[in-house]
């Protein structure tokens, strides 16, 4: 089974659809946990997912806004969804009706 | 972005592979983070980078190379230990004491130790190979490797000194034992080559065999 952040990169990439690049999926992680997402992290992930065939990377257009810099552009595969997909129905199953609400 | 903290950025950033720079500046430049936060960015990735690079290379040494000195000041040990029995068992044997019943009783008595000591000294290093194979199978062979250099130069003095509470040829009680060239030299050699690498060759040929049946 993938990990919480793998589950985080799959599930960014995928709402990112077109315009998943590294900077767009660690800007997405951030916003959705609160917390910083290093560049280090989320590219070596990424790489780990490719490697598992979950994600397909390749180089992008170069723009102005980033200096006529590249972006590595990512896109979630068949086998990630489904990956992504079992980790999220384990979550919710192992959940139940727990409520995490503080007492 | 300017400064030079950002140089400085860019500068670790030719380590990485020239698409993975490219893209990693891009996004540090797009996020409008602060030079700190890239610089930090920056060296997070090229460290994790040199230690996936670095880490294969030296988890196999550092895995072979141990076991096989301690494989080695064991086998040395253990040596000396039969050496002294060999040279009081066959160093005076005559007919006369082949029908002298304490001559018997010595050897059973002793023999079962041996052996005992010998099995142990098999089992450890045909597994320590296993294990080694298990890693990789370059671990495995730098491991044989290894046990084969150091079956007739031994562990270095300093090492054999503080891994063996007991060595047999520091008692001068032994001296006469020890003094023949070849309980001193060649049968240490002979032990790590029967007991200790031919089981390990014999740990790493394993798996070929299966793949094979």
């Amino acid at each position: 089974m993938i990990g919480e952040f793998e589950y985080l990169i799959l599930a960014a990439t995928l709402r990112l659809a077109e315009e998943a690049y590294g900077a767009s999926i660690r800007r997405e992680i951030e916003e959705a946990t609160g917390a910083p997402c290093s560049i280090g992290a989320l590219y070596t992930t990424l790489d780990r997912l490719e490697a598992k065939g979950l994600v397909k990377t390749w180089m992008g257009e170069p723009t102005a806004e980033r200096g006529g810099r590249a972006k590595r552009m990512a896109r979630v595969t068949p086998a990630g969804r489904k990956a992504a997909s079992a980790f999220f129905r384990t979550i919710t199953r192992i959940t139940g009706d727990i409520v995490w609400s503080a007492r | 972005m300017s400064g030079h903290l950002w140089h400085l950025t860019q500068l670790i950033a030719r380590i990485l592979q020239p698409a993975e720079r490219e893209a990693v500046l891009g996004d540090l430049l797009e996020s409008g983070h602060s030079t700190t936060r890239a610089l930090r960015d920056i060296l997070g990735l090229t460290l994790r980078r040199a230690v996936r690079g670095i880490v294969p290379h030296i988890a196999s040494p550092l895995l072979a190379l141990p076991l096989a000195l301690l494989l080695t000041v064991l086998a040395r040990n253990i040596a000396d230990f039969i050496a002294i029995y060999l040279w009081l068992w066959t160093g005076n044997l005559d007919t006369h004491l082949l029908t002298t019943s304490g001559y018997w009783h010595g050897v059973t008595d002793t023999a079962p130790e041996l052996l005992l000591a010998c099995s142990s000294l098999i089992l450890w290093s045909w597994s320590s190979s296993a294990l080694a194979a298990r890693y990789s199978r370059s671990t495995a062979i730098l491991f044989c490797t290894a046990l084969l250099l150091l079956a007739p130069l031994g562990a270095p003095a300093f090492l054999t000194s503080h891994l063996s509470l007991i060595r047999a040829r520091d008692f001068h009680s032994n001296d006469a034992v020890f003094r023949s060239l070849f309980y001193r030299s060649l049968f240490p050699c002979l032990v790590q080559c029967l007991f200790v690498l031919v089981p390990a060759l014999t740990a790493i040929q394993k798996p070929t065999q299966e793949t094979v049946s």
